[in-house]
């Protein structure tokens, strides 16, 4: 390490000889820095499911375009859009198909545990084509019979007597909202933080179930365009055709984009987790500091006598940037492989989809290594008080 | 400038005219030096005695670049120093060798990773055949077997021999030592006072000893006293001895 770092800087690497020198220091140091890292990789792995499980049904949805209600902020709390909007977007040059998709959130507990789990039930017509997964839309058929659903069979915590019952009679019964539902099947999407799974139901079985909701009022419209239809011009297009100004066309991206954009800036979860990588790096920052600022104050003599010698300002900075950059790749490295197995931790406890994208490590090494050149430089003023006139 | 004032002036390492000092201000000013002339020719090796608080190290740090210069001129090869910016007193020090009583070695380094920072200081073109250099300075001081060593593995006359290594390996112009023997036996002492003694007459080499050593004083060419911040005394080394002998110093 110490010769690969002296042909690198092209001097003796003295910032990591420094630190190797003193261990218990060295640990600490690295210790804080790791300490760091799993923070902010901790939250950016949540800020991350949270965007990506708030836009999970958003991109399971085989459309073009999507009509939502003007005051659209998110789908949790969508308003629902009058249906004569559908038959006016299919007016449009280039729309080719439409159907309404209906949203609500259920409550059902289980009467074996007395847990509650809490759906995204999905109202939509058996017969149209609604979902882009291949097995989810074959087994849309099977909700044209009454009183029946598919469920998520990644919901969290979901009672394995579904899986068992469905296995040995191919279906299972719940009962929520006065009304007893059929289990027929299940499908892949997964937990978010505001609901455990989902359920697909028919259009009618969902009024059944939300009496309160009227038939013409659907909470999305799928719009299909004809095959190399320009979708931006085909969206301005339905806008200008919407006479009441109730009703909103957004491209298939502008929609998730719009649901994350209200996720990160309009809600507090947003700011929470920001705030959670902020407070590590400032964690970090401190850490590295005291570590740093201490390395200078015992290393005074040294550096006056280097002064003395005739070494410029800039080899001093260079050598608590070295120790900075050192700190950060050393505190990196274990960071990185707690934080994995944090991710897959955290993952199984919450069905969350927690990943690693390529980027993000390199997100937090840059953050990091930031964090300890800003330590690394305000730990520099010390290096003042080294005067090599009180060396004789 | 006459052809032989020029002459003159390239023959001094030192050339100090009316140079005073102080510290602080007002009601707690104390002088430290007093109207001080002193020149001091290249190759010639000067001791600085004299009690606690007479000046001799804030003549030293004037003349080493480590303080400004304040009132006087003083002349270091040919440049003065009153006046001079931080960037001139950081490339003037880069001239000179420093030998700490305290030694001042890294306690990370080996001696010769300790050495080797007495050539980095001069870039790329210090660092050609360093090791070689470094062991050879080493050497010199009876180190060779110790190159490897920390600091903590030496005892305070070897660290006082890397220093002494440390300053000499890149080949200074002028060697300003604080008790370079007070941590050494005879032998090494002699060593080392002996090798001061060849980089003079060798090389050219200017060296200022403050020391308290009478072991040594034969090494130099001068003995200068100073009491309260002035030069009391400046003797030829001869004459000293001729002087001891004799139980008084002539003033010149």
């Amino acid at each position: 390490m110490t010769e690969l770092l002296t042909r690198l800087l092209g001097r003796l690497p003295i910032g990591w000889l420094q630190l190797q020198h003193n261990r218990p220091r060295l640990l600490a140091a690295v210790g804080g820095v790791t300490f760091a890292n799993v923070l902010i990789f901790m939250q950016l792995g949540f800020m991350n499911a949270l965007f990506e499980t708030s836009v999970m049904t958003h991109r399971t949805l085989d459309a073009d375009i999507v009509l939502v209600s003007r005051d659209f902020r998110s789908l949790r709390e969508a308003n629902p859009v009058p249906r004569s909007r559908m038959y006016q977007a299919l007016a449009v040059p280039a729309v080719a198909e439409a159907t309404p998709v209906y949203l609500a959130t259920m409550t059902w507990t289980d009467p074996e545990t007395d847990d509650t789990t809490n759906f995204r039930v999905m109202g939509v017509v058996p017969y149209e084509t609604v979902f882009l997964d291949e097995s989810l839309r074959e087994q849309t058929k099977v909700v044209r019979e009454p009183d029946t659903a598919l469920i998520d069979n990644r919901t969290r915590g979901l009672s394995p007597l579904i899986d068992q019952g469905l296995k040995e009679r191919g279906e299972y019964l719940i009962e929520s909202l006065g009304r007893r539902l059929t289990i027929r099947g299940l499908f892949s999407l997964g937990a978010s933080f505001d609901v455990d799974g989902s359920l697909v139901v028919s259009e009618q079985t969902f009024l059944r179930l939300f009496p309160m909701r009227l038939p013409g009022t659907p909470t999305l419209v799928l719009l299909k365009c004809d095959p190399g239809a320009d979708l931006d011009r085909v969206a301005l297009a339905i806008n200008d055709r919407l006479p009441e100004r109730d009703t909103k066309a957004f491209t298939k991206q502008q929609f998730i984009d719009a649901e994350k954009n209200y996720q990160s800036s309009q809600t507090p979860i947003g700011f929470v987790f920001s705030f959670g990588v902020i407070i590590g790096l400032i964690v970090g920052l401190v850490m590295v500091y005291q570590v740093l600022s201490t390395d200078v104050q015992d290393h005074l003599p040294e550096y006056a006598t280097f002064k003395a010698i005739g070494y410029a300002p800039r080899f001093f900075l260079g050598l608590i940037f070295e120790e900075a950059l050192c700190l950060a790749t050393l505190g990196f490295i274990p960071g990185i492989l707690i934080a994995i197995a944090l991710y897959a931790l955290a993952g199984s406890a919450t069905a969350l989809p927690i990943s690693m994208p390529w980027t993000r490590p390199i997100l937090v090494f840059v953050s990091t290594a930031i964090m300890c050149v800003v330590s690394g430089a305000i730990a520099t003023r010390r290096l003042n008080a080294a005067d090599p006139a009180d060396l004789f | 400038m006459d052809a032989q004032s020029g002459e003159r002036a390239v023959e001094l390492a030192v050339d100090i005219g009316h140079l005073s000092h102080r510290f602080g201000e007002g009601e707690t000013q104390v002088r430290a030096l007093s109207n001080i002339d002193l020149q001091i020719r290249r190759g010639e090796v000067i001791i600085l005695m004299g009690p606690s608080g007479s000046g001799k190290t804030t003549l030293l740090t004037l003349i080493g670049c480590l303080r400004s210069v304040q009132t006087g001129s003083v002349k270091l090869l040919g440049q003065e120093l009153n006046g001079a910016s931080e960037l001139t007193l950081m490339a003037m020090r880069r001239r000179l060798g420093f030998i700490f009583q305290a030694h001042n070695l890294h306690k990370s380094l080996t001696a010769l990773q300790n050495v080797r920072m007495g050539l980095e200081v001069h870039g790329e073109s210090g660092l050609r055949d360093w090791r070689d250099a470094c062991e050879q300075a080493l050497r010199l001081v009876n180190l060779g077997n110790r190159l490897e060593f920390l600091p903590e593995k030496l005892s305070g006359g070897q660290k006082q021999r890397v220093a002494v290594a440390r300053a000499l390996v890149g080949n200074p112009d002028v060697v300003f030592a604080d008790e370079p023997t007070a941590a050494l036996d005879r032998e090494n002492g002699r060593l080392v006072v002996d090798l001061f003694r060849n980089l003079a007459d060798q090389r050219q080499t200017t060296v200022l000893i403050v020391t308290h050593d009478h072991r040594i004083m034969d090494v130099a060419d001068r003995i200068l006293k100073m009491e309260e911040g002035r030069i009391v005394e400046d003797l030829a080394v001869d004459a000293a001895v001729l002087a001891a002998e004799g139980g008084a110093m002539p003033s010149t």
